[in-house]
């Protein structure tokens, strides 16, 4: 055994390490009931997703071949009903699932990668641009999201990139605040210590030693971020500020509400995609607290 | 914090279509006492200066407040004797002379007399900034005079007859208007209540909240049937719609068809379905230019091709825009009049185009306009692709579903359409920028034909490039046009100006700077428990609110007895009930946030 282990590369002990490291999250994963519900439920709406233009022709989404009713209520051949232009809502709510996920992952990415690297290298740097860096994320911080986003996309223009760069600006700060904040615990340790004795340089301390060690609660907090991004998104676009030209949960909510379903008493048109809504914030939630539980350093004497 | 912040802000704003629906019923309470017409709005009030408002309520208060010398009629828009009983006109059609009412007062008691009137057009003359504003009328007047209280006097430069029976101008008092440092600002005519003739007074104004409006019990037309109007605040349709539904308003417009549907179910309520004389069109970047012809902007070069604007338009099937978006509330479009005033309308005849995408590509293979390897046409000799912005106002449902239909017909048509929404007053910039290649148009037209056919013509070209002058519809200019439209304006018999309007119409057609899609119908409701008598413009089957040139519907209106105490209407629970699925999806995640932190608290 010991032989074994000496006879190892550095990178094949670093390997071996990480996946031990994997394999108790994991487990400790899997103890959490709710964090097991939730990624059921998530990977079977990624799943679908993924797998919706296969499930439904894209031209069920095209005005000009609609074959129902104007806002007709549920039937054999429109499980759902139809909108005002006589399109299935089983249909846009299906493909809805892929502009919203879509938005909430994209979102959250630049989101998590803006924090990060203010988070990193505020904390690393220090100083003057540490607390410069600080300054702006606190600003950001106290600024009301929504009225924010609504403010940018008046002036920005509506479409996928200013919705996913305008849901970023606003959810960015958070990220930063904690990466920070881990960021100098990590800076603490003796190890690193050692490495800046060792001649270890700016970007080699961040990249092999701080990051690695802050990444586990990113994670975390990026699955946090999603159901947000996606509320958020669907906030904008129900409220006539998302791109018209495609479908999202929240577009289909505010085509309804515009075109009078509350009025017609259309139910079959409006529950849809709130229940989705609904159940995606709720898994990605159950998935992101069970994450937290698991990497959370002040959590971890509990974990066995 | 911005999590939980974000996730509370987005509940905020969900929920503000139930707060709505909510408040409103509270600022709606009826004390018995007088008898109030509510009517539904939710159009901001831009200037109560009558010179200078443009908007559909402020139109309708000035309409109520002043009087003006000539009606439009209820039954045909013909017109009719306001404050001027009589009227002459000479015979080279350059001096008009108006007999004014005797015994009218203005609302503080003050009689009104010719002299008033001389006031009012006299301002429209000497004040530069308020002859700017209304410069198509105001540039043609030389002077106004009163030589004896009865009699008012009104010199022209040129002939334009149509133009002084629809000048529709609001005669204001001149003992009150004199006191205004600057008659022209927006803010001059603020102190309330306002002093007209007219027959009820604008009152009490609060922003978001209400217009109040006094009747005017001496008027000189006979006394309002209604003590008061007030045009209540709804920001959402669905809200307004679930009010008269519980008898909390009286009178809603700009319905949508599924909430007319829903509103033709209700005893108390009658749908009224009138047909309208509002134009919906797409503007064509044909080039936007100065009057010296310098070309400016950057509108796709295609579009200057005459071929290529006639096939977009054989592309558009707009019997279908009429079926599926208006749910065939409205008519399909044809030329710049709308079909509601028949003695001017262009019908098409024999040179209507008939939608065909097999045509339209024919017509664009002919004129070389061949498709690339991504089946995206390019211009002639393999330039550019054919790429065309499509803007489209923001807030306009039906405007977004027509771009999703026109949008797919296109792109059959190997074009591709970049469509974005835009705010109103921003795409207005960019249209005058000639910063567009397609957009979205839309008026509301009255009964003399020469106020849109003008938008045409080259006289109102800008001359700068600055987008500032915004008299022209769309660049557009044409000699042949402009001949017509100089014979029109002066042409005195009806029949023989209805042959140069339609030639003009004819001509603007099949040029096609401009694609006119559809006419809308007017959807609006009432609650006929509390309110009946409305009389309509026209009389066959017209209109009660977005009447032109008078407010017969208002005037004529009565209260009908009987109180009915509504509760909270179906519509509302329906409401309450999709925005809360979303907030319990916002409150699982503002509850799960609260546990974790709870947790990290340990």
């Amino acid at each position: 055994m010991s032989t074994a282990t000496r006879a190892m590369s550095p990178r094949a002990v670093r390997r071996a390490r990480r996946r031990r490291a994997v394999a108790r999250a994991w487990r400790d994963y899997r103890a959490q009931r709710s964090g097991m519900v939730g990624l059921v439920v998530l990977g079977a709406i990624v799943l679908l997703a993924l797998a919706a233009p296969l499930l439904i022709d894209a031209s069920a989404l095209s005005v000009t071949q609609a074959t129902g009713g104007r806002m007709s209520p549920p039937s054999a051949e429109f499980p759902l009903g139809t909108d005002e232009t006589g399109r299935s809502v089983l249909a846009l709510t299906v493909w809805g699932t892929r502009l919203s996920l879509l938005i909430g992952l994209t979102a959250t990415v630049a989101a998590i990668l803006v924090g990060t690297l203010v988070g990193i290298t505020s904390g690393h740097v220090g100083g003057w641009y540490g607390w410069i860096a600080l300054r702006v994320s606190d600003w950001f911080m106290v600024l009301p999201s929504l009225v924010v986003a609504i403010a940018l996309l008046a002036v920005l223009g509506r479409s996928f990139a200013t919705t996913v760069a305008v849901i970023a600006l606003v959810s960015w700060s958070s990220t930063a605040r904690l990466v920070r904040a881990q960021t100098l615990t990590v800076q603490a340790r003796p190890y690193l210590e050692r490495a800046r004795a060792l001649g270890a340089g700016h970007w080699h301390q961040m990249t092999r030693h701080i990051l690695p060690n802050v990444l586990p609660l990113v994670l975390a907090s990026a699955t946090l971020l999603v159901p947000s991004a996606i509320l958020m998104e669907s906030s904008l676009a129900w409220l006539g500020l998302g791109d018209p030209n495609v479908v999202s949960w929240g577009s289909i909510l505010n085509r309804a509400s515009s075109n009078g379903a509350v009025s017609a008493h259309a139910w079959w048109y409006l529950l849809p995609p709130g229940l989705a809504i609904l159940i995606v914030v709720a898994a990605f939630m159950m998935c992101g607290r069970a994450l937290e539980a698991v990497f959370n350093p002040r959590l971890r004497g509990e974990a066995p | 914090m911005t999590r939980r912040l974000s996730a509370a802000g987005a509940a905020l704003a969900l929920s503000a279509g139930i707060l709505t629906a909510t408040s409103t019923q509270a600022a709606a309470q009826d004390d018995g006492e007088v008898d109030r017409l509510l009517v539904a709005t939710d159009q901001e009030v831009d200037t109560f200066n009558p010179f200078k408002s443009r908007y559909i309520i402020t139109y309708e208060t000035n309409l109520m407040t002043y009087d003006t010398l000539i009606r439009t009629g209820a039954e045909n828009y013909e017109p009719v004797p306001g404050l001027a009983s009589e009227w002459q006109e000479s015979d080279d059609g350059l001096t008009w002379t108006f007999t004014i009412r005797e015994g009218v007062e203005w609302s503080d008691g003050e009689s009104l007399t010719a002299e008033d009137v001389a006031y009012t057009y006299d301002l429209l003359i000497s004040d530069p900034a308020i002859h700017d504003w209304n410069i198509d009328f105001a540039g043609n007047l030389v002077s106004a005079e009163a030589p004896d209280d009865t009699t008012f006097v009104l010199t022209l430069k040129e002939a334009a007859p149509a133009e002084v029976l629809n000048a529709g101008i609001f005669i204001v008092p001149k003992h009150i208007w004199e006191t205004y440092p600057d008659p022209s600002a927006d803010d001059a005519n603020d102190r309330m209540p306002l002093v007209g003739s007219g027959p009820f007074q604008v009152s009490e104004y609060r922003a978001n909240e209400l217009v109040r409006l006094e009747a005017n019990e001496e008027y000189w037309d006979g006394a309002p049937g209604f003590d008061e109007i007030v045009y209540d605040y709804y920001s959402e349709g669905d809200a307004a719609v679930a009010a008269l539904e519980a008898g909390e308003v009286d009178l809603v417009r700009g319905l949508n068809p599924a909430q007319m549907e829903a509103l033709e179910g209700q005893d108390h309520v009658t749908v009224n379905n009138a047909q309208g004389r509002r134009f919906v069109s797409l503007i064509l970047n044909h080039g936007a230019q100065t009057a010296d012809g310098e070309l400016y902007g950057d509108g796709h070069p295609a579009l200057r091709d005459p071929v290529v604007r006639q096939a977009l338009h054989t592309a558009i099937d707009k019997a279908e825009l009429v079926d599926k978006v208006l749910d065939g509330n409205g008519d399909p479009a044809v030329s710049i009049i709308p079909a509601i005033f028949e003695q001017w309308h262009w019908d098409g005849g024999d040179e209507l185009v008939q939608f065909s995408i097999d045509e339209a590509n024919r017509l664009l293979d002919e004129a070389g306009y061949e498709r690339g390897e991504d089946g995206i046409r390019t211009m002639p000799g393999g330039g550019d692709p054919l790429s065309f912005r499509f803007y489209h106002h923001a807030d306009y449902t039906d405007y977004a579903n027509v771009v999703q239909f026109v949008t797919e017909w296109w792109e059959e048509l190997g074009l591709e359409i970049v469509s974005e929404p835009i705010e109103q007053g921003s795409l207005n910039d960019l249209v005058y920028l000639g910063e567009y290649d397609i957009a979205f148009s839309g008026w509301g037209v009255g009964p003399n034909p020469t106020e849109m056919l003008a938008m045409h013509t080259c006289e109102v070209l800008p001359t700068t490039t600055d987008g500032s002058e915004r008299s022209h519809e769309n660049f557009y200019c044409n000699e042949e046009y402009d001949a017509l439209h100089e014979q029109q304006v002066v042409e005195p018999d009806p029949e023989a100006r209805a042959e140069l309007v339609r030639e003009q119409q004819r001509i603007l057609y099949q040029d096609a700077p401009v694609i006119w899609l559809y006419y809308q119908n007017v959807l609006e409701a009432y609650n006929h428990e509390r309110v009946d008598d409305f009389t309509v413009q026209p009389a066959e089957g017209g209109m009660i609110t977005g009447q032109q040139g008078f407010i017969w519907s208002f005037l004529s209106a009565t209260p009908v007895g009987g109180e009915d105490d509504g509760g909270v209407s179906t519509g509302v629970l329906m409401g309450a009930g999709a925005v809360l699925l979303v907030l319990v999806a916002g409150g699982a995640f503002l509850f799960m946030r609260r546990r974790s932190t709870a947790d990290e608290r340990e």
